[in-house]
């Protein structure tokens, strides 16, 4: 069951919240202008990310991070020098606790999630390239 | 012999199930195979769940009836079944988060949530579906398929909870566990025309929860009356010394409140900013409505501007994704959850695995959020992204500040429109995101939110949700307001608006 007229109505909202929430795009509100997030950098960003993407999520996702990322840009508009950030919502106290042995996972139930055991232990595959 | 009908036992809210258990009048065991029955009814419809324990929930629901039995001293909630949304680690219970990465996988050990659940006695029916990793407002970023909407089976039921908030409004569940990063709780709960409470951050332990963003992650009740969500809310509240984060001191009185629904002289705040442009009228409509209801009950209702909430939806996604890649980056392929070797490479490195791994694992709303953290934290745009998004941070908390300085609560619509059909957002990541519009300020500043329904939206006689906010621990307003709201529409409504939505009978084999 289709309502067109409905849909047509929920773009147009979208679109107002748009215009309110997010920088209009091709703005440059950041005062040092970052060049738009490319499909190069996508391709870097997956790889620290460690992320093996394939060249068609590449050409997916790259315009669609571009959009966001500028959109998100309209927090600079605001974030002046002198408000101090907030890392946390609640002021974070540090905790300490009673120097005491308490149970804990036994080794099998530490490892039934590995992929691989060996000998009691977690079995990865090796760290080193060939050349180290 | 069994007292109450089976079909009224679906239909009775948590509280009075416990009620009838309290006094022998049903057994938890046919409450839970009652609700049992009703998921291989509609589940196949609603795909709510991800994993049903129906042995599981039995053996707790059988123990539970032979500690009554033999005069045990027992937990008002013991025996009433409950959901759990698949994010919390559940020992012996599969936990996926709604992600191929983690299929499969086992928790050798409980949250602390689902340790109270267990220890009171509720019997866990099952875990229910969500977007991966909490990321998304439809639930349809699961790796399982998304939920349909009770209400229209073609809709979504709001994300990433829409698991836990279907359940409960398709009857296959009393209550349920969700947890709200952005609004993961409450949007589902007004899209599906349920309860949910995002309770102040730290008000309920984290321990056992599968991180997305740490600072904003918070575990709530989803439920299907104001007293039921301050019972469960009550259950699960409360200092854990698992979580440094965890508010030491006694939780609010949040049954009291709710008891109470009295709202004579609350000052309750307009918000200016959560509303007007951008909302369907049939959601103002409705909010309207209710705050008139709330001003004939003797509230007297003030006007706020929050001028920095309008900068809360950049700075959220800025502060999720820097949160969630740093999170996810224990998905590694190494000690659990899934590992895959790049092909034709069986003597491939760590880093290779690592690679193949979290890309066959992780899904497309999860590979954006992780690749916009990465850049938003790395060096030379930290500043301007991310220390900027902190800064907008202290900016909100300090609008809240001011608000509740003329205002006792704050309250706006819960979502912006009511449920959009499944597929139409799914590939436009900013129309998804804004659903939680009005629902993220509230995780920026840790603050307390409830959704309640308003009613019907007129345009398409889908729910819509009310949504009510109070000072960080100060989680029983919102019970007093949500549950005097809660009562007058019931009574105008001539009962609950669940008794609205479709039957959803014989539908098992869609």
């Amino acid at each position: 069951m289709s309502h067109p007229e409905h849909d047509v109505h929920h773009l147009e909202l979208l679109e107002q919240l748009r215009s309110r929430c997010l920088a209009p795009l091709d703005s440059a509100v950041v005062s040092d202008p970052i060049p738009g997030i490319t499909r190069n950098d996508v391709a870097h960003l997956a790889r620290l990310a460690r992320i093996d993407l394939t060249d068609a999520e590449l050409d997916h996702l790259a315009p669609q991070l571009a959009v966001i990322v500028e959109s998100v840009t309209k927090v600079s508009e605001v974030a002046d020098a002198d408000v101090p950030p907030t890392s946390h919502p609640l002021p974070l106290i540090n905790v300490f606790r009673a120097d005491e042995v308490t149970p804990s996972l036994t080794a099998d139930q530490a490892l039934s999630g590995a992929p691989a055991v060996e000998q009691q232990r977690f079995s990865v595959p090796r760290i080193l390239g060939e050349e180290q | 012999m069994i007292a109450v009908p089976r079909d009224d036992l679906l239909r009775l809210s948590a509280s009075a199930l416990a009620d009838a258990l309290s006094v022998g009048e049903v057994s938890s065991v046919e409450i839970t195979q009652a609700y049992l029955d009703r998921i291989v009814a509609v589940d196949g419809a609603v795909h709510a769940f991800l994993h049903v324990d129906t042995a599981g929930a039995l053996a707790q629901a059988a123990e539970v009836d032979r500690r009554r039995a033999v005069g045990a001293a027992v937990h008002a909630l013991a025996g009433v079944p409950i959901a759990v949304k698949d994010i919390v680690a559940t020992r012996g219970m599969p936990t996926t988060a709604g992600s191929r990465l983690l299929e499969g996988w086992v928790p050798p050990y409980d949250a602390t949530v689902a340790a109270r659940l267990r220890t009171a006695g509720l019997p866990m029916l099952g875990k229910t579906n969500m977007d991966e990793f909490a990321m998304g407002s439809s639930t349809e970023h699961s790796a399982y398929g998304p939920t349909h909407n009770p209400w229209d089976l073609e809709r979504i039921p709001g994300g990433s909870g829409g698991g836990s908030a279907a359940a409960v409004a398709a009857f296959e569940a009393p209550f349920a566990i969700g947890t709200d990063t952005g609004g993961s709780i409450r949007q589902p709960g007004a899209v599906t025309g349920t309860v949910g409470v995002k309770p102040t951050y730290g008000g309920v332990s984290r321990y056992g929860l599968v991180a997305l963003a740490s600072s904003l992650d918070q575990a709530g009740p989803v439920a299907r009356t104001v007293l039921d969500a301050a019972l469960l809310h009550e259950l699960i509240g409360g200092h854990d010394p698992l979580d440094s984060t965890s508010i030491a001191g006694s939780p609010p009185p949040v049954v009291e409140a709710a008891r109470r629904a009295d709202v004579r002289g609350m000052r309750i705040g307009v918000v200016r900013e959560l509303g007007g442009e951008g909302y369907q009228p049939g959601v103002r409509a409705r909010f309207d409505e209710a705050v008139a209801l709330l001003v004939g009950a003797g509230a007297d209702v003030v006007e706020v501007s929050c001028p920095h909430f309008d900068y809360a939806f950049a700075a959220y996604y800025l502060i999720l994704p820097s949160e969630a890649s740093s999170n996810l980056a224990r998905f590694d392929a190494m000690r659990y959850g899934l590992r895959v070797w790049p092909e034709h490479d069986q003597a491939a490195s760590a880093e290779e695995v690592m690679l193949a791994t979290r890309e066959a694992g992780f899904g497309d709303e999860a590979k954006r959020r992780i690749i916009l953290g990465t850049y938003a934290l790395s060096s030379g745009y930290y500043d301007a992204y991310y220390g900027s998004a902190q800064k907008v941070r202290t900016l909100i908390a300090r609008d809240f500040a001011r608000a509740y300085e003329q205002a006792d609560v704050l309250v706006s619509p819960t979502a912006p429109t009511t449920a959009f059909r499944l597929g139409d957002k799914l590939d436009d990541p900013i129309a998804m995101y804004l659903n939680d519009i009005a629902t993220i300020p509230a995780n920026l500043a840790g603050v307390p939110g409830l959704s309640v329904p308003s009613g019907l939206a007129d345009e398409d006689s889908l729910p819509a949700g009310f949504q009510v906010l109070a000072p960080a621990e100060r989680d029983d307003r919102l019970y007093r307001v949500g549950a005097a709201l809660e009562a007058m529409l019931h009574e105008q409504w001539g009962g609950p608006l669940l008794d609205r939505a479709p039957a959803l009978e014989g539908m098992s084999a869609c």
